[in-house]
C-alpha cells in the first residue's frame, strides 16, 4: 500500500510541479494565440470571412512578406558569417580570448530599441548624406551615400543594424560546438593535405550540423519578428509583417488586419521551424 | 526518435563544468539580487505612498511634444495647483494621436477611467465617439465654454452638433497650423527675397536654389508613421481643390501630379519626413521645409541649435492653384465616459480654456487659442511665429473630417503617395490615374465591410469632406 | 609560417572587437561630446573632442526619467521572480519525468518561444482590460513572462541534471519528500544558476519593447519612453536615456558571461 502511494507520487507529482508552468503558458500564450487566429477572420459587421486578408493584400501584404524573408534570410547570412569567423577563434586558446569573448557577447545584452537607436545615427535619415558611416567613410576618402535611397540600401542598414545584437548568440551556440570537434579530426585532414577551406567544409561543417540547425532555428524565429528596428529606421516603407500589424492595431475598426496580419507571421514561423526540425531528423 | 528535448540535453550535457558551484559568484550575484529586489521594492514603496498622498487628482492626458510637456508641468499645471489648494494634475503624456484613441477606448473598456480630461487629436476624435467611450457634454457646457470663441472652433462645435444630432462630445481646446520654414541666408544666397506665395513660384524658387548649388532644397513630411504624409497631402488636396478623401477627383489627381514634379527638389529623407523632422533646416540639409507645427520654432531657437529670425524664415506657405486654407490641426478635449470627480474635471477643463491660459500656450508655445479673449492685448513684440499663425488663419482654415475610419484613409494615402511619387521610376499620369481609382474603390468596399452599404454610398456620393471653418 | 597566422589571427580579433565595439563607443560618443560634433554636424566626428554633461542635463529637463526607471525596475524584478517561481518546479519536474511527457512539454515550451509577441500582445491587451491588467507591473510582467520561462527552465534543468544523481536519491532515501530535496538540497547546490536565471529573465524584461508598447503605453518602461523620444526627434534625451538603460546590462552581461550559453539564449526569441 505504501508502496503504491510511493509510486502514485513518483510518477504524478513531476507533472504536478510542471503543471503551474503549463496552466500559465497556456493562459498567456496559447489561448491569446488561439484568439487572434479566429478574429483574423472576423469583422465589425461580418464573421468567418477572408476580407481582412484580402485588405491586407491591397496594403502589399505580399511584399511584407517578400521584405520579411529577404530581410531575415540576409541577416541570417551575415549573422552565421561572423559568427563563423568569432566562433573559429573563440576555439583556440590566445591571450586575451576571455576578453574577446565579453566584447563579443556584450552586444546581446543591448536592448534592441537602443540598437536602432545607434544605428538610426550611424546611418541616419536626415540629413541623408550624413551620419557615422558616411564619417567614417570620408576618412579613406570615400564619396558618403544616402543610406535610404532605394529599396537595396534600405534592405542592407535594415541587416547590418540587426546583426550586431544577434550575431552574439550565433557565434556563441557555434562555438560550443566547435569546442566539441577534437583537434585530432583537424591534425589528421591536415595531414590529409586539406587546406583551411577545405578543412572548414569536410570536418567544421558536418561534425556542427545539429548546432547550426540550432541556432538557425532560434535565430530565425526572432529574425521573422524582427520589429523595433524597421519600426525606428524605415517606418512603414518596406513594410514588414511585424510593422503592418503595429500599423493598423490602434483604430477600432482596423484592429482585425493587425490579427491578420500576426496570423501570417504566425504561419511563417510555423512552417520555417518545421522545415528546419524536419531537415533536422532526416539529417 | 530525438526530439527538442535531446537536443536541449545534449548541449547541456556539456555544460557541468561551467554550472559547478562556484561560490563566490553565487554570493555575489545573490547579494545583485537583493540590491535589484529591494531597490524595486523601495521603488514600489516610494510609488505607492506617493500615489495615496494624492488628495484630490486629476488624469489628463495628451499628447505632446518635448517642450510642450516641460511647459505644461512647470508653469501651467502648477498655476491650477495652486489656485486649487489640495489637487493635484498629473499629465500622463501618450506617444501620439492614435495612441490616445486607443488608450481612451482601452480605460473606459476596463471601467477605469477615473477623474480624466484627454486632449485628443481632432483627427481621430471620431474613432472614440465612434467606440461609444465619450460623454456628451451638453449638460456641462456652459461650464466650461468660454464666453468667447474664435470662429473655427464655434463652427467645428455647431458642425458635431449637427452631425451628432445635438450632441457636443468634444470642445477644441488648443489649435495648431502647420507652416512653412525657410533658411533665410540659402534663399538671399539663391537670389530669392520673399518665399514663394504660390506653387509655380514654388517650382522656380526651388530650381534657384539648386542652380545656387542647394542641391535637395525641400523638405516634405512624406513618413507613413503617425499619419505625417496624409496630414500634409490632405491640405495640398484641398488646396488643389479636391476632396482628398475621393482620392480621384480632378484636384486630387492634380495634386498628385503637381507633387511628382516637385519631388525632383526634394531632400532624398523626405519619405521618413515627419512632426518630428526640422534638424535639416539648421545642418543645412535641405532650406525649405514643407511643411511643419509651430513648436519647431523654440526648438530651432533653443540652446541647441541657436538659430534666430535672422536666419530662420517661417510663414503660411504657398498657396495652391484654388485656396490657400490651411488644416487646421490641434487637439479637443473629451471626458471619457464613466469619469469621476467631475466637478474637478469640469474646473480643469474651464482653465485650460480661460483665456489666462490660452494667452500663455499662444505666446510660449504658438498654439492657435480658441478663447478669442487670448487675442486682447497681446505683446508689441509678439514673435515671428505667432504672425505667421495669425496671418495663415486670416487666410482660411479647414478641418478634416472626423470620419471613424480616417486611419484607413490614412494608411490609402500613404500608399497611394509611395506609389506615385516615392516610385522610381515614377508612374505616368494615366497610370496615377488607375492608382488613385483603385484606392477609390478599396475604401468603398472597406466602408461597405466594415461599417455597411450605406455608409459607403454616403462616401461615394461626396457626403464626407473636409469642413470649412472660416 | 606560425608567427604570421598567429599576427594575422590578432588582427581579425582586434577587428572584430572594434566592430562590436562601435555602436556602443557611438552611444558614448553622442551621449558626451558637444552637439556640435556629432548630432549637429553633417559629418561627425568619430572621435571625442571635449567633453559635456551639458546634454544629459539639456536631456533630462523635459523628460521623466525616474518614473519609467521605476517602473521597468519593477516590471523587470517581477518578471525574474515569475521565472524562478514558475521555473524552478517545472525544471525539477522536466528532469524527473518519463523521455516522452519530458519532450512533448519541451517542445510544447519550444513552441512557445516560437509565436511572436505580437500576435499575443495584441488580443492579450483586449483581454487585458477586462481584467484591470491593462497598464500594470503585474500585467506587464506576466506577459514578459513569456519570454523569460522557458529560457530560464532550460538553464535550470541543465543545472539540476548536472548535480551527482546519487546526492539526491540518498536524500529521498533519507525520506524527503520531493519538494523537500528540490528546496533544500537542489536549488541551494544550483545557486548561482537559479541567480544567473533571476538575473538573465530581469535583463530580457529590462530590454523587451514589443509587449511593453502595447500593453503598457500609458505609463511606459523605458524602452518605449526611447522610442518616442526618438520619433519626436528628441535625440538628447533617447541618447541619455539609452544609457541609463544601457549601462545595468553592460554590467550584468559580464558578470553572467559564463550563462550566456546559446541552448539557454533561446529563451530570449521575442527580443
Amino acid at each position: 500500500m505504501r508502496n503504491l502511494r510511493l509510486r502514485w507520487k513518483e510518477s504524478y507529482s513531476p507533472i504536478l510541479l510542471v503543471s503551474p508552468a503549463i496552466v500559465y503558458i497556456f493562459f498567456f500564450s496559447i489561448y491569446p494565440t488561439l484568439t487572434a487566429i479566429f478574429e483574423s477572420f472576423q469583422t465589425p459587421l461580418s464573421s468567418n470571412t477572408l476580407s481582412n486578408y484580402q485588405g491586407l493584400i491591397f496594403f502589399h501584404l505580399t511584399n511584407a512578406i517578400e521584405n520579411t524573408l529577404i530581410v531575415s534570410f540576409g541577416a541570417l547570412a551575415f549573422q552565421f558569417f561572423l559568427a563563423f569567423i568569432i566562433a573559429g577563434l573563440l576555439a583556440r586558446e590566445f591571450r586575451g580570448r576571455r576578453v574577446f569573448l565579453t566584447i563579443v557577447i556584450l552586444p546581446w545584452g543591448v536592448a534592441t530599441i537602443v540598437a536602432a537607436f545607434v544605428f538610426s545615427n550611424i546611418f541616419p535619415v536626415s540629413p541623408p548624406f550624413g551620419g557615422y558611416m558616411n564619417s567614417f567613410l570620408a576618412l579613406f576618402g570615400l564619396p558618403p551615400v544616402n543610406w535610404y535611397s532605394g529599396y537595396n540600401s534600405r534592405v542592407l542598414v535594415l541587416i547590418l543594424s540587426d546583426s550586431w545584437k544577434n550575431t552574439p548568440i550565433v557565434a556563441l551556440i557555434l562555438a560550443s560546438g566547435m569546442t566539441g570537434i577534437s583537434q585530432e579530426i583537424y591534425n589528421a585532414a591536415a595531414l590529409d593535405g586539406a587546406g583551411p577551406i577545405r578543412r572548414f567544409l569536410f570536418v567544421t561543417l558536418p561534425n556542427l550540423r545539429n548546432f547550426i540547425l540550432i541556432a538557425l532555428v532560434i535565430r530565425g524565429i526572432s529574425e521573422f519578428n524582427i520589429f523595433a528596428i524597421p519600426l525606428v529606421l524605415v517606418e512603414y516603407n518596406p513594410p514588414f509583417l511585424t510593422t503592418l500589424a503595429y500599423e493598423f492595431y490602434s483604430s477600432t475598426s482596423s484592429i482585425y488586419y493587425s490579427y491578420a496580419a500576426s496570423t501570417v507571421l504566425l504561419a511563417i514561423v510555423l512552417v520555417f521551424t518545421l522545415v528546419a526540425l524536419k531537415l533536422r531528423r532526416t539529417a | 526518435m530525438k526530439s527538442l528535448f535531446a537536443w536541449v540535453s545534449l548541449l547541456s550535457a556539456q555544460t557541468p563544468a561551467s554550472l559547478k558551484v562556484n561560490w563566490a559568484r553565487a554570493h555575489l550575484a545573490l547579494i545583485l539580487i537583493i540590491i535589484v529586489v529591494v531597490g524595486a521594492a523601495a521603488g514600489g514603496g516610494t510609488y505607492y505612498i506617493l500615489s495615496m498622498n494624492r488628495g484630490s487628482t486629476i488624469f489628463f492626458y495628451e499628447s505632446l511634444a518635448p517642450p510642450e510637456v516641460d511647459f505644461f508641468q512647470h508653469q501651467l499645471v502648477p498655476q491650477f495647483e495652486a489656485a486649487n489648494p489640495g489637487t493635484n494634475v498629473i499629465l500622463v503624456n501618450l506617444s501620439g494621436p492614435d495612441d490616445t484613441a486607443s488608450v481612451v477606448e482601452a480605460l473606459v473598456k476596463g471601467n477605469s477611467v477615473g477623474p480624466s480630461l484627454v486632449g485628443i487629436d481632432n483627427l481621430v476624435v471620431g474613432e472614440v465617439i465612434y467606440a461609444n467611450a465619450v460623454t456628451d457634454l451638453s449638460p456641462m457646457l456652459s461650464n466650461i465654454e468660454p464666453s468667447s470663441l474664435i470662429t473655427s472652433a464655434q463652427k467645428m462645435i455647431a458642425y458635431e452638433q449637427q452631425v451628432y444630432g445635438g450632441a457636443t462630445y468634444f470642445v477644441p481646446f488648443r489649435s495648431n497650423v502647420p507652416l512653412v520654414w525657410y533658411n533665410i541666408t540659402a534663399f538671399t544666397r539663391a537670389g530669392i527675397n520673399l518665399p514663394p506665395a504660390n506653387t509655380t513660384q514654388l517650382l522656380a524658387d526651388a530650381a534657384k536654389l539648386k542652380t545656387a548649388g542647394y542641391s535637395t532644397p525641400i523638405m516634405f513630411q512624406g513618413g507613413g508613421r503617425d499619419a505625417s504624409a496624409a496630414t500634409e497631402l490632405y491640405q495640398w488636396m484641398v488646396q488643389f481643390g479636391g476632396n482628398p478623401f475621393m482620392f480621384n477627383d480632378t484636384g486630387d489627381v492634380a495634386t498628385f501630379q503637381y507633387l511628382q514634379t516637385l519631388s525632383q527638389y526634394f531632400d532624398p529623407g523626405y519619405i521618413n519626413g515627419y512632426w518630428g523632422e526640422y534638424t535639416g533646416l539648421y545642418s543645412g540639409s535641405y532650406q525649405l521645409l514643407d511643411y511643419q507645427w509651430p513648436y519647431i520654432y523654440s526648438q530651432l531657437t533653443n540652446a541647441t541649435y541657436k538659430m534666430t529670425d535672422k536666419n530662420l524664415g517661417v510663414y503660411p506657405g504657398p498657396a495652391g492653384p484654388s485656396n490657400s486654407n490651411h488644416v487646421l490641426g490641434g487637439d479637443v478635449l473629451v471626458i471619457p465616459k464613466g469619469a469621476t470627480n467631475l466637478p474637478l474635471v469640469e474646473k480643469f477643463a474651464k482653465f485650460l480654456l480661460d483665456s489666462q491660459a490660452q494667452t500663455e500656450t499662444l505666446l510660449k508655445l504658438a498654439w492657435v487659442a480658441v478663447n478669442s479673449a487670448a487675442y486682447n492685448n497681446l505683446p508689441g513684440n509678439f514673435s515671428t511665429v505667432g504672425n505667421a499663425l495669425l496671418s495663415a488663419i486670416d487666410q482660411g482654415v479647414f478641418l478634416r473630417n472626423p470620419a471613424p475610419w480616417i486611419s484607413t484613409w490614412d494608411a490609402q494615402i500613404y500608399d497611394a503617395w509611395t506609389q506615385i511619387v516615392e516610385a522610381s521610376p515614377q508612374p505616368s499620369p494615366s497610370q496615377v490615374h488607375t492608382i488613385l481609382n483603385t484606392e477609390n474603390q478599396h475604401l468603398y468596399d472597406y466602408l461597405v465591410t466594415n461599417y455597411g452599404t450605406q455608409t459607403a454610398q454616403q462616401y461615394e456620393q461626396n457626403a464626407f469632406k473636409p469642413i470649412s471653418v472660416s | 609560417m606560425q608567427l604570421l597566422s598567429r599576427a594575422m589571427q590578432y588582427v581579425v580579433v582586434a577587428f572584430m572587437s572594434a566592430l562590436f565595439l562601435y555602436p556602443l563607443y557611438i552611444l558614448f560618443l553622442i551621449s558626451f561630446s558637444p552637439i556640435q560634433y556629432t548630432l549637429g554636424s553633417l559629418r561627425p566626428l568619430q572621435w571625442p573632442e571635449g567633453f559635456t554633461l551639458q546634454n544629459l542635463v539639456l536631456a533630462l529637463q523635459g523628460t521623466n526619467l525616474i518614473d519609467p526607471m521605476l517602473r521597468s525596475l519593477l516590471t523587470a524584478s517581477l518578471v525574474g521572480a515569475i521565472a524562478l517561481l514558475l521555473g524552478i518546479p517545472a525544471a525539477y519536474g522536466l528532469s524527473r519525468l518519463t523521455s516522452t511527457l519530458a519532450n512533448t512539454i519541451s517542445t510544447l515550451l519550444f513552441f512557445v518561444n516560437m509565436i511572436p509577441a505580437l500576435v499575443i500582445a495584441i488580443p492579450v491587451s483586449v483581454s487585458f482590460i477586462d481584467l484591470h491588467l491593462y497598464n500594470t507591473v503585474v500585467g506587464l510582467a506576466l506577459a514578459q513572462g513569456l519570454i523569460a520561462l522557458p529560457f530560464s527552465i532550460f538553464l535550470l534543468l541543465g543545472a539540476f541534471q548536472s548535480l551527482p544523481k546519487d546526492l539526491e536519491n540518498q536524500a529521498r532515501v533519507d525520506g524527503a519528500g520531493m519538494l523537500q530535496t528540490l528546496y533544500t538540497l537542489l536549488v541551494p547546490l544550483s545557486k548561482s544558476a537559479v541567480a544567473a536565471a533571476f538575473l538573465i529573465s530581469w535583463m530580457l524584461s529590462w530590454d523587451e519593447f514589443t509587449f511593453a508598447t502595447i500593453l503598457s503605453p500609458i505609463t511606459p518602461t523605458l524602452p518605449f519612453v526611447i522610442y518616442t523620444n526618438i520619433y519626436r526627434g528628441n535625440i538628447l534625451a533617447s541618447s541619455a536615456l539609452s544609457l541609463v538603460l544601457t549601462l545595468p546590462v553592460i554590467i550584468l552581461t559580464v558578470m553572467l558571461q559564463r550563462y550566456l550559453r546559446g541552448e539557454y539564449l533561446s529563451g530570449g526569441l521575442h527580443g
